[in-house]
């Protein structure tokens, strides 16, 4: 239900705004406007004031103004004929049509720069992971740290969230950037040279060169371990793969037992750390939460069962685990083989499941994404792949072919090529930290409203950009049951998301109903450009075709949506399997 | 030379040239674009050849339907499967059209209408719709050159020998013009084109590997489908009682006129070759 009254506000509210935009201009401009609906079709509501009669009609998938003489084939009376649409300057005319989307751009707007005022959530600016031996840590990044600014050839640019630090990268590939970083309670600056990686563009999905600090992840890995072979932790009857999401225990004197929430594997390390050292070597306990990780039966992820609790105790000193993770025998799961596709390169070369990978034509292997960047960039210059792995605390070796594999893009649904050795890793990544972006003032409100406008804006005419260069597959419209969806979705997340999503769309109408295709508000205006060159108006058959194919067009991709919205549900995978 | 033979020459090779331009120098997008508007225009002289233009969803209808057809194909031409979405649409475009005119009668008129539009909006298909995904391929470029070489070089080989030594008629209901030693005329022609291409790909293109014999072959067996396609053209503008499909190019006719030949040749290439 409160999907469906999420929904519903938000069409009421984007139609109401942009029909009133057309409406208000009109009515500047002298026009008789004769009926203001809300949705279209059979009236369901309706009054008079004046001259214009309001409605609110039965299917809400948009609204319309009625303006006399908009339609070139109707009768004016005499009397009327100044107040007529079709007898207006074009300036005027044209003024109402952009009246509409303009109308949307200016709520989205609004809405953000009051988003901003409330407090708007984002990822946090912070390098989560920065791998060992990387370039990123040879030039003195840590885990965790957090951007604060960055000073480029030109300014000296605040950074608030993550994807304005990503842009600063790709707009200053290859040159020196200065990184003022928060580390703990301390300030610290870092002089590093962004290298360019041909990468998949986060929201668009299509490959760009991107600005890459080689070694420096958004996502910590997660705080799942499985153990070293004849170790202590090993010992313990933990049933591994495990993910661990809180550790308990009570310190020495101390009557309360203290609860570390767990998020990441270097939560996990600390929060370890801190309570071995926090208890006696002779006697101690620690409780484990979290959840076992079991293979899906659908395969490809890993998804977690039921919490669970475990209790590891020692009772003297022979039996105490190490106050570091890695010496009491936890291992991440980040290079532990989750499963083995058959008669892959990787089965080939002996690889099996359970084994940790240890390292890639002798360069230590810590990260999956490095991993996965190593792979490509070996096997595409055709270079042999020597895997070094441990096996039950043993060091095994071996060349591993690839195999080149179609992988069909999530977002743009575009096939690339992709070269992989057939084996599935445990790389579960922990969520990225979040901050939020607030705004002192009302004028900081504005500005930050405006920026986001400009930015969603140019986001969105890139995305139309390659739908239209065909990049993007046709594939991923979504039509109003998406639409319906992610506003009702968000209406029961609060009223910031809410807010947002308002905004999102508002923008998407603004740019939408500007597209030169007939009957929206951009082929009116193309029509009016028309007729100012030919200086008549353009012929009634001409307009016919003109609109026809316009609504043609529109019921067209409308279909196309459509389908797309009922693939998204699921619905036609019943008849695949 | 006469008048209308200096206008036919200047923009037979203006033409030429900027076709040419636009291939090799051009970008993808830009070959997309090209065919996009060569089969738009194609669509809209077919209906005027058969008088669809006059039902008005049907015409615009066809627009989009070659457009999206081309557009969408433009990476693997769309399969059998897709392509039946052409006849639903298609359909469903007469009877909307039927039903806001007058449902009660026009019937008879209706079947013929919609085979028209279905074969309409795959005449251009044929024509423009495999030559992005050909361009697309490595050394796809010179295939497309060759392609076009082949045809019009045995369009005009076909013209001058049928006009010099022709007595037998192909079919001359149809194209009172075209004769049998033309057709013979017009292989020859062909295979010499391939010939000619094939220094010039060695010379400009030394990089790109394209044996002598894969070209004779292609040229051997594209040369016959040009003149099919030349036929076809012939058949749909007497049966319509047209002279020619379109003004487009001065002194040519329409583009179905000048492309034509290429009806079944770039399908066939894609096929035989990627």
């Amino acid at each position: 239900m409160d999907y469906i009254i999420g929904f519903l506000v938000l069409l009421c509210v984007l139609v109401f705004i942009h029909e009133f935009g057309h409406f208000y201009v009109a009515k500047l401009c002298g026009m008789k406007v004769e009926v203001f609906s809300i949705g279209m079709g059979l009236k369901l509501l309706k009054f008079k004031k004046g001259e214009t009669e309001y409605a609110l009609s039965l299917f809400p998938l948009g609204g319309y103004v009625k303006i006399l003489g908009q339609d070139p084939r109707e009768e004016v009376a005499k009397h009327e004929e100044h107040r007529s649409f079709k007898n207006k300057a074009t300036w005027q005319k044209a003024a109402v049509v952009l009246a509409g989307p303009i109308a949307n751009l200016v709520l989205a707007f609004f809405v953000l720069a009051f988003v901003y005022m409330k407090g708007a959530p984002t990822t946090a600016p912070v390098f989560s992971r920065v791998v060992e031996g990387s370039p990123a840590a040879l030039a003195g990044f840590q885990n965790g740290d957090w951007v604060e600014s960055i000073q480029t050839p030109n300014a000296n640019i605040e950074i608030k969230e993550l994807s304005q630090l990503q842009d600063v990268l790709d707009e200053n590939l290859s040159k020196s950037l200065t990184f003022t970083l928060k580390r703990g309670d301390e300030n610290s600056t870092i002089t590093y040279t962004p290298t360019s990686l041909l990468q998949r563009h986060p929201k668009l999905g299509v490959m760009e060169e991107r600005g890459t600090i080689d070694g420096v992840e958004y996502f910590a890995p997660a705080a799942s371990v499985t153990t070293r072979v004849r170790s202590w932790a090993d010992q313990q009857s933990l049933p591994y793969p495990f993910q661990i999401t809180q550790i308990q225990y009570t310190a020495k004197n101390a009557t309360q037992a203290t609860t570390l929430e767990i998020e990441n594997f270097y939560d996990f390390e600390s929060g370890w750390s801190k309570a071995i050292s926090e208890q006696s070597r002779e006697s101690g306990q620690i409780v484990l939460k979290g959840y076992p990780i079991v293979d899906t039966p659908d395969g490809q992820e890993a998804s977690p069962a039921e919490e669970q609790e475990h209790n590891i105790a020692w009772n003297h000193v022979g039996n105490a685990p190490a106050s570091n993770v890695n010496d009491s025998g936890f291992v991440s799961t980040e290079m532990y083989l989750f499963k083995i596709v058959e008669g892959s390169p990787a089965a080939k070369a002996g690889l099996k499941t359970g084994d940790i990978l240890q390292s890639v034509n002798g360069e230590a292997m810590t990260s999956f994404v490095l991993f996965k960047r190593r792979i490509q960039e070996l096997a595409s210059k055709g270079e042999t792949i020597h895997l070094e792995w441990l096996r039950n605390g043993e060091l095994l070796k071996s060349d591993v072919n690839t195999r080149v594999v179609e992988v069909e893009d999530e977002i743009t649904k575009v096939d690339s090529k992709q070269f992989q050795i057939g084996a599935a890793f445990l790389a579960l990544k922990a969520p990225p930290p979040l901050t939020m972006i607030k705004a002192s003032s009302l004028g900081q409100a504005a500005q930050l409203g405006w920026h986001k406008t400009s930015d969603l804006v140019r986001t969105m005419l890139t995305s139309f950009y390659h739908l239209l260069v065909g990049n993007i597959s046709i594939n991923t419209l979504g039509g109003p049951i998406t639409i319906a969806k992610v506003s009702g979705d968000s209406f029961t997340r609060g009223l910031v998301p809410f807010l947002q999503m308002m905004a999102f769309i508002s923008l998407n109408l603004f740019i939408l109903n500007l597209f030169p295709i007939p009957v929206l508000d951009g082929g009116h205006l193309v029509l009016f450009a028309v007729e100012s060159i030919l200086r008549r108006p353009v012929s009634i058959k001409a307009l016919e075709i003109w609109t026809t194919t316009g609504v043609v067009f529109l019921l067209m991709i409308m279909g196309v949506a459509l389908f797309n919205d009922i693939d998204r549900m699921g619905l036609f995978q019943i008849f695949k399997s | 030379m006469s008048q209308e033979t200096k206008t036919r020459v200047l923009f037979g090779f203006s033409a030429a040239a900027l076709v040419l331009g636009i291939l090799f120098f051009g970008n993808t997008q830009l070959v997309l674009l090209t065919c996009l508007l060569g089969a738009s225009i194609a669509w809209h002289e077919f209906t005027q050849i058969t008088g669809l233009n006059r039902l008005k969803v049907v015409y615009s209808t066809g627009h989009l339907i070659v457009g999206a057809t081309i557009f969408l194909g433009s990476k693997t031409p769309l399969s059998l499967a897709s392509l039946s979405w052409i006849c639903l649409a298609t359909f469903l475009a007469i009877v909307i059209e039927h039903w806001s005119a007058d449902r009660n009668k026009s019937v008879d008129q209706a079947w013929n209408q919609w085979l028209l539009s279905v074969f309409g909006c795959f005449y251009p298909v044929f024509i423009f719709g495999f030559i992005t995904p050909i361009v697309r391929m490595s050394g796809g470029t010179l295939w497309v050159f060759l392609g076009l070489t082949v045809v019009f070089f045995g369009d005009t080989a076909a013209y001058a020998v049928g006009r010099r030594i022709g007595k037998r008629k192909l079919w001359p209901a149809v194209s009172p013009g075209k004769t049998i030693e033309g057709a013979v005329g017009g292989v020859l022609g062909s295979l010499v084109a391939a010939a000619l291409s094939y220094f010039l790909f060695q010379k400009f293109f030394p990089s790109v590997e394209v044996p002598l014999a894969k070209l004779l072959i292609f040229a051997l067996l594209a040369a016959p489908m040009a003149q099919m396609g030349d036929l076809l053209e012939s058949l749909l503008k007497r049966s319509n009682g047209a002279k020619d499909s379109g003004a487009l190019i001065p002194g040519h006719g329409g583009i179905l006129d000048r492309c034509d030949g290429l009806t079944f040749v770039f399908v066939f290439l894609y096929q035989l070759f990627f």
